[in-house]
């Protein structure tokens, strides 16, 4: 028989600038990556907020490279109607690279151009998989606008399908953008609750690469420089908006949580945050950050020697050494939910902190309990669970999002503790 | 071509595909929980899991009442979901159930064509399938969490019954 060879892998082969004025470096980035004529795709939020103008300024004093092409009207919530569009103007202006301006939307739909104009074909949901685009693609780089999904680092794309409103879903190595420019100038407009929002997504993204399944000890250093990044600055750029040293801070955190999870995947957390998502339309973060110590206190028994090493991370070293072995792992999931409340406080109570609180205009809860079967039985269809550490079922599920929507603590023995037990 | 490992290994992969190839059809036709599983997949739906670069495939299909059917290394050109196994040694390190078809798709073992909550579905299905043929002690190492079904010991006997007695695939 053949021995088994344990091994992990680790692929992060993005060339990273950044710094105060790292979009400086757009053209030279440009020629290295032999792009002198880029599609340069964002979104109409990005452009009133002046970004664009920094882009337009600095490339159109260079003679060599053509930045004037624009595809600029990309929705939040993009298809793949909007990927064939984008695509056609890519071949019909015979573009030669991709440069995504925006948010996690802005910079998947450019991931899904990217595999278009590469391979060919009409239909996107043709790639969908994992592993299965293993060609060398068009050159890509982005610029994130907001510090959060880390989809500037990673090798994801989840793309709605256009016909039936399904979430695709593309995981190859080769979609890792091929640079990544982290300008502190470019989330310094972000308003407080988005950068709250955002700031806990990647705060979710480390800690579920951490605990996750597919972790590695790369993996792993990237996750806790993360996370401490996080806590020391998600609060101060949320006080002080135009701290442009926090702010970078933020983007190098978000970056390298987005790497860390871009390896390990994430689990639980994102699993039941995609599904509210998807159901009620809620943001991203604020799904992360009302789910994750809920699905850190689901996770708690399969390792709790990590949720206890998070600690010193989250809280420091003196509380950590002050904290019993046996306390450190619930020490963590307090120090988590401490720093939501206090995101809470600072932001005038914008930042929620249990699903009932997510209102609409008219000040209703845009989530309500019937939600939550329906938005469980979703999430048993989300692959994200795969990689999450303890096996999740039906039940299990609801009695996490009923938790986290009336913000009780997670009855634990409602988790089935398996063979554990 | 290139030989997928040594004679042994493709022996021992092409019995343990076979014998999970029909242990998915038994085992889906009369536990009510894959039952379930099976009837949420889009009809017509067609699955390969097959070993790179020439080794051993399984074919699963679902008919008109939206069971599985084995059908060996016969099956669709262009199946809904195809999971490849990216050589024989994770075949082997999976079938010798030393490691979880959770964790080889953690660690990139598995490239997975189609629809990826179709291939959670179907990891899903594997899990249990494993949990019936499996004795409890290796099926704690294959599975993620051992949950032990309801009226375990008379559907074992059902899956084992399928797997001797089962045509599905005889032609792999
Ligand atoms: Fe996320």
């Amino acid at each position: 028989m053949t021995a088994h060879r344990n091994f992990y892998r680790f692929t992060s082969p993005l060339l990273t600038v950044a710094g105060h004025d790292a979009l400086e470096e757009l053209p030279g980035l440009l020629r290295s990556l032999d792009m002198l004529h880029p599609l340069i795709l964002t979104d109409p939020g990005v452009r009133r907020a002046g970004l664009m103008d920094m882009v337009s300024a600095i490339l159109k004093s260079q003679e060599d490279i053509i930045g004037d092409t624009w595809f600029d009207q990309i929705p939040p919530d993009s298809d793949t109607d909007i990927i064939a569009q984008a695509a056609q103007v890519y071949r019909e202006k015979g573009c030669t690279g991709l440069l995504a301006v925006g948010g996690g939307s802005v910079i998947d739909t450019t991931k899904g151009v990217r595999i278009l104009v590469s391979l060919g074909g009409e239909h996107l949901r043709d790639y969908q998989g994992a592993d299965t685009i293993s060609s060398q693609l068009v050159p890509m780089a982005a610029v994130p606008t907001t510090s959060g999904t880390g989809s500037e680092a990673t090798l994801v794309a989840v793309i709605k399908d256009a016909r039936n409103k399904r979430k695709l879903a593309f995981t190859s190595p080769s979609l890792i953008p091929s640079a990544a420019i982290l300008d502190s100038r470019m989330t310094l407009t972000l308003p407080p609750a988005i950068t709250a929002a955002t700031g806990m997504d990647a705060l979710a993204h480390a800690v579920e690469a951490y605990t996750g399944l597919g972790r590695n000890p790369i993996s792993d250093s990237y996750a806790l420089k993360a996370i401490e990044l996080i806590v020391s600055t998600l609060p101060e750029v949320i006080e002080h908006p135009d701290n442009q040293e926090a702010r970078l801070q933020m983007a190098v955190a978000s970056h390298l949580a987005g790497s860390a999870f871009s390896n390990s995947m994430v689990g639980i957390v994102h699993t039941l945050g995609h599904c509210v998502g998807a159901r009620c339309g809620i943001p991203h973060g604020i799904c992360m950050s009302i789910l994750l110590p809920y699905g850190m206190t689901y996770n708690l028994h399969r390792c709790r020697e990590r949720f206890g090493k998070l600690l010193q991370v989250l809280s420091g070293k003196s509380v950590y050494l002050e904290t019993s072995e046996d306390k450190r792992p619930e020490g963590a999931v307090a120090a988590v939910k401490a720093l939501a409340s206090r995101l809470h406080m600072l932001t005038d109570g914008a930042h929620p902190l249990r699903l009932r609180d997510i209102l609409d205009r008219s000040g209703h809860p845009i989530m309500k309990p019937q939600h939550i079967p329906v938005i469980a039985s979703d999430a048993l269809g989300d692959p994200s669970h795969l990689y999450n550490p303890e096996e999740v079922s039906l039940d299990e599920l609801i009695s996490v999002l009923r938790a986290a929507y009336w913000g009780y603590p997670l009855d634990k023995d409602l988790v089935k503790l398996g063979h554990q037990k | 071509m290139v030989k997928a490992g040594n004679w042994r290994t493709r022996l021992y992969l092409s019995i343990m595909f076979r014998v999970t190839g029909r242990a998915i059809q038994a085992a889906g036709r009369r536990d009510p929980e894959l039952r379930e599983i099976f009837a949420a997949l889009p009809p017509g739906f067609s699955f390969r899991l097959s070993v790179w670069p020439d080794g051993p495939e399984l074919n699963i299909e679902t008919d008109s009442s939206t069971l599985p059917r084995y059908g060996g290394s016969k099956g669709a050109s262009d199946p809904s979901l195809h999971m490849e196994i990216t050589s024989p040694a994770h075949a082997m390190a999976l079938f010798t159930f030393a490691e979880s078809t959770t964790m080889s798709a953690a660690r990139g073992r598995l490239v997975t064509r189609g629809d990826l909550s179709h291939a959670c579905t179907m990891v899903r299905v594997l899990d249990r399938v494993e949990t019936y043929l499996l004795p409890r002690p290796i099926a704690r190492r294959a599975v993620k969490r051992y949950e032990s079904p309801q009226k375990k010991h008379r559907m074992r006997l059902a899956v084992w019954l399928g797997i001797i007695f089962s045509r599905g695939g005889s032609r792999s």
